[in-house]
């Protein structure tokens, strides 16, 4: 059974989205677990990790996403785990969601020293499960570079535990392959695969968006499976927004002050994929019978619209266990993109 | 000063009252003169000689008599000067119709100008006006072009232009004025001051105000609540569509724009406010001439059944009720209604009716003490042709008028019929040829009935609880030096302790250690809340989690709440959380007080929990408060029913809500530093139990 521990040195690497691309294109009985959840979901008293449910959801996992993962925040488990009861629980549950699996994939903390003082960083977790790193490195060229030349020279890796490294999101993969590529492999460590940047990976559901911006979905519950490619922020005149196509797009959102009935109803005509209203300003019921009828869904929240535009410019993109498209796009990437059976061999 | 004098002066100078007929000020003078105004008239004029045939004087300052009145009609750069004069002269009231001053931005020369009059017992109406009328005196002090036919109903408008258009329906309808004033600016006198002559006068009979915005609402809604004691008041205000919902630190403020407060306060205090010009014409002359009803029940009496539905439906929009005893009904009009017809309300006449059987139907109706009022309707046919009107209607509305009964017609038909509406309107006939028109306004008239009844049960003020107002000040006085313009949920817990209000047991904790020892102290099943002075909405922001019933979803709530906060603020200072018992199911209410900008202090209940601003199912009230009124305001609500038990649940304990809603308004009128306190949810139980203030918001004025 492989045992491959998901590691990064920088958040939002894609990490999730490796272990999705991977699991697909493999096809091998998956075992999964995220030791500590730290996007985590907080509904009904229970508590799970996003990425934890999402993969639980996507291949049908036996366990439930709250039993993938034994702590979520570090105040918790200051408080109720020390470092044996922490290791105890670790090798339990592994022993759990490895059973009659012929993979297993431990996804690590948002970066390399996340979890490091509750004792379930990447490379605890390496050792305590006898696993090997994968390490996904995302950024600029150089940023790249850099990363792979401190892991490689800076940082007390453990060989044993270490498979390689995934290069991931690169924007110009033949100017990236002519002038990088040959300093990374110089220093020496496994490269597992090269994977270019995918604007599609980037787009948004608005049930998401919903989701993340903690917003009342005031109405078009039945268009929430929507597509957001781009973001329009209502801060300067309906006829200016008008001549200038701002709402031509269907797949844009505009976030818009509440009380901006004009540019909120000619939104709403063109058929924009969602409206955000804030600053808790419910519109006329005028216009919500029109977006009604449009099918568009408003959004409600109470922050202010810079506010809000900051928050939404946040939110990183990942994928909804019914975003099939985006996950085939996933799958297709890591089958063109990564040396599979690298992955799947014996230690190197 | 007697306000009395400003509508019946014994003297008025026109100041600038001219010879040219293009002149306001020559428009001014000849109304005066031409309506017989029995006083003094003094026209100035810098030209000197007869104006009008009147002797005119160069300057105020040479009249010898005490003036009154200064109607001022002079370009604005010279109005100061002429004010100045007459303030100086010991003139009572000044009456600037000239325009040119706030309303084009010029705030500051009006306000000198009020300034100046009132340090001298000189009090101003306007500017930009277009005057007063007065029939008691015969005082045409307007530039309205046409006599004003002298009647009963008393009109204040804020629009100079659509008062005069206002005057002029009037006019064309033969509604008889009592008095007119348009408020203009209102640099000082306002609504308020002129209704305190309006309410007093004998021969006004109705009040109908146009207002675009309120200055003063305390004043306003004690000068309405006074004059609708006596009169009916019906009022047009413009700015229903207003942005009133912005973003607020309280739901009580983002609810509260000012149209929803300004509809719920004047009905609170008897008014009635009409959608449109129209159906304030309707309301006014049939108030006006028309005795109220004296009891519910309403009859239609129709020769179209389909009419006859579409007039059932209108008494159900517009709050009236149909008599309802087919077995009484069928007594009394068994001899009108043919075989084929229906002595059901509403009583259907059948097609095959004619004036005979409408005379018949009608006084019957009049004959039976059970009917307190009529909606006749008739629709044109070959049997009941216009021709007929004349005897059905006009006779049977004397008739029915005299026995202290309210009627309204609804006439339809073509063109013999609809001259014979106008006609009728101009007789005070209160005739219609729109069935939802009539039923509005005997709604009006019943909306006003019932306001006049329940005042007479229960007029007094609510005595106000004892409590300890200096220890909530010294709260607030707290969190202001540590530069918060809010309570945390402890200082808002500690206020409604003050106050009386029942809170769930807490305890502050700040950390996890602490948060699992209240927690065991409280004893589970508990609530856990964020506590941050930068975290107002603490359930949009995740802080909030519910029924915990161990350690471990205490623990597993405390990091799920700090983690969501600080998604929603990054910024935010947490000093903790607050944990709380987990309070029973009952059904939940926003109720809140508040400082508005406008009315001053207010009070508001609501359907409580998160979708309160989607909902918007809230009512507001103003000072002074008793029981009964509160009791109105809450079931004004749509989820009313709720209280009372649906579904076989017992009625909640209303009588506890209406205390809680009283501590509010307590609070909020003795301790000046807050400006909004909002209880969301308060959870009420069933009758005798009680409410619980779950979630308490105390934010304190801006210095």
């Amino acid at each position: 059974m492989e045992r491959l521990i998901i590691s990064s040195l920088r958040q939002s690497a894609g990490k999730t989205s490796l272990i999705i691309g991977l699991a697909k294109a493999l096809g091998m009985k998956l075992g999964y677990m995220k030791p500590f959840g730290e996007r985590f979901l907080y509904k009904k008293k229970r508590l799970w990790d996003y990425d934890a449910a999402l993969i639980s959801r996507i291949f049908d996992l036996e366990d439930g996403p709250e039993e993938l993962s034994i702590g979520f925040h570090h105040l918790q488990m200051f408080y109720s785990l020390d470092k044996k009861a922490t290791k105890e629980k670790l090798l339990e549950t592994f022993q759990r969601v490895s059973e009659d699996k012929e993979i297993v994939f431990v996804e690590a903390g948002k970066d390399f020293s996340f979890g490091t003082s509750v004792h379930l960083d990447a490379q605890t977790l390496a050792t305590d499960l006898d696993g090997q790193m994968i390490f996904v490195i995302s950024g600029d060229e150089n940023t790249v570079a850099d990363d792979i030349g401190f892991l490689a020279n800076r940082l007390p890796l453990d060989r044993e535990h270490f498979k390689g490294v995934v290069i991931n999101k690169v924007m110009n993969v033949s100017d990236f392959t002519d002038s990088y590529l040959p300093i990374i492999e110089k220093m020496g460590l496994p490269l597992l695969g090269v994977i270019p940047y995918c604007p599609e990976l980037t787009y948004l559901t608005v049930e998401f968006l919903a989701n993340r911006i903690l917003a009342k979905v005031l109405t078009g519950e039945s268009a929430l499976h929507r597509q957001i490619r781009d973001i329009v922020v209502g801060s300067i005149g309906t006829e200016a927004a008008i001549q200038n196509g701002l709402f031509d797009d269907r797949h844009k959102a505009l976030i818009v002050s509440g009380d901006r009935s004009d540019m909120i109803l000619s939104a709403i005509e063109s058929g924009i994929a969602t409206v955000v209203l804030t600053n808790n300003i419910v519109p006329s019921s005028a216009t919500i019978s029109r977006a009604e009828a449009m099918g568009v869904p408003l959004l409600l929240v109470p922050t202010d619209t810079h506010a809000t535009a900051r928050q939404v410019d946040s939110i990183e993109a990942l994928p909804t266990v019914n975003d099939t498209g985006k996950i085939a796009v996933i799958e297709k990437m890591v089958r063109n993109y990564i040396d599979l059976q690298r992955i799947t061999g014996t230690k190197p | 000063m007697n306000i009395k004098y400003l509508f019946e002066p014994r003297s008025i100078a026109v100041v600038g009252a001219s010879r040219d007929k293009g002149k306001i000020g020559y428009a001014v003078l000849n109304n005066i003169q031409s309506g017989r105004f029995s006083g003094k008239i003094y026209p100035v004029n810098p030209a000197g000689g007869d104006v009008l045939g009147i002797p005119s004087y160069k300057n105020i300052t040479d009249i010898e008599d005490d003036i009154d009145v200064a109607c001022i009609t002079i370009p604005a750069k010279y109005v100061f000067d002429s004010v100045r004069q007459c303030a100086d002269r010991g003139v009572k009231y000044g009456i600037i119709i000239t325009s040119g001053f706030s309303e084009i931005g010029n705030l500051r020369e009006e306000r000198k100008i009020a300034e100046y009059a009132n340090e001298r017992g000189m009090r101003i109406l306007g500017p930009n006006v277009f005057g007063v009328y007065s029939a008691a005196s015969h005082l045409n002090a307007t530039f309205v072009s046409g006599n004003i036919p002298a009647g009963h109903l008393g009109m204040i408008t804020q629009s100079g232009a659509l008062g005069l258009t206002l005057i002029g329906q009037a006019t064309i309808e033969n509604i008889g004025m009592s008095t007119i004033v348009s408020v203009g600016n209102k640099s000082d006198l306002d609504e308020s001051d002129l209704l305190e002559y309006i309410v007093r006068d004998d021969s006004t009979r109705v009040v109908l105000m146009y207002i675009e915005g309120v200055r003063d609402g305390e004043k306003f809604i004690r000068a309405i609540r006074q004059t609708t004691r006596r009169k009916p008041v019906v009022i047009i205000k413009s700015g229903r569509s207003e942005k009133g919902s912005r973003a607020a630190a309280s739901h009580t403020g983002s609810l509260a724009g000012s149209d929803e407060v300004f509809d719920d306060l004047i009905r609170q205090c008897g008014a009635l406010r009409a959608e449109n010009l129209k159906e304030a014409f309707n309301w006014a002359t049939v108030l006006a001439n028309n005795p109220l009803p004296k009891g519910d029940n309403t009859v239609i009496i129709t020769n179209g059944g389909g009419a006859g539905v579409m007039a059932t439906d209108a008494c159900e929009k517009f709050g009236v009720t149909l008599y309802d005893d087919p077995e009484r009904l069928k007594t009394i009009f068994a001899k009108s209604v043919p075989p084929f017809g229906s002595t059901k309300n509403p009583v259907d006449l059948t097609g095959s009716a004619g004036g005979k059987e409408y005379l018949d139907a009608f006084d019957a109706a009049v004959a039976e003490d059970n009917i307190d009022s009529i909606v006749g309707i008739f629709c044109e046919t070959a049997i009941m042709s216009a021709e007929f009107l004349e005897t059905a209607i006009a006779g049977a509305y004397a008739k029915i008028k005299a026995s202290g009964k309210l009627i309204v017609f609804s006439l339809m038909g073509g063109q013999a019929t609809a001259d014979y509406v106008t006609a009728a309107r101009k007789r005070q006939i209160p005739v219609s040829d729109e069935v939802y028109d009539s039923v509005s306004t005997l709604g009006a008239a019943y909306r006003y009935k019932t306001y006049l009844d329940d005042r007479s049960e229960a007029d007094g003020l609510a005595p106000e609880p004892d409590f300890n107002a200096a220890a909530i000040t010294a709260i607030t006085a707290s969190a202001r030096q540590q530069g918060r313009h809010f309570l945390l949920a402890p200082e808002a817990q500690k206020v409604m302790d003050i106050a009386g209000i029942r809170i769930p047991k807490s305890r502050p904790a700040r950390n996890i250690k602490e948060a699992v020892a209240a927690a065991n102290a409280i004893g589970y099943p508990v609530v856990m809340k964020v506590v941050s002075r930068d975290i107002i909405h603490k359930s949009d922001a995740g802080g909030i989690a519910l029924d915990l019933e161990n350690d471990k979803e205490v623990i597993d709530a405390y990091g799920a709440i700090m983690e969501s906060c600080r998604v929603y603020a990054p910024s935010a200072v947490i000093e903790g959380v607050d944990i709380s018992e987990m309070v029973g199911e009952g059904t939940e209410l926003i109720v809140g007080a508040r400082v508005d900008r406008i009315f001053g202090p207010i009070v508001m209940i609501g359907l409580g929990g998160i979708y309160v601003e989607v909902m918007k199912d809230v009512s507001f009230r103003a000072f002074p408060l008793d029981k009964t009124e509160i009791l109105r305001m809450i079931k004004e609500i749509r989820s009313y029913p709720l209280l009372l038990g649906v579904r076989g649940e017992q009625r909640k304990d209303i009588e506890d809500v209406i205390q809680t809603i009283m501590k509010l308004g307590m609070i909020i009128r003795a301790c000046p530093d807050i400006s909004d306190i909002e209880i969301n949810p308060l959870v009420v139980y069933e009758q005798g139990s009680g409410a619980k203030a779950v979630d308490v918001r105390i934010i304190l004025k801006k210095e």
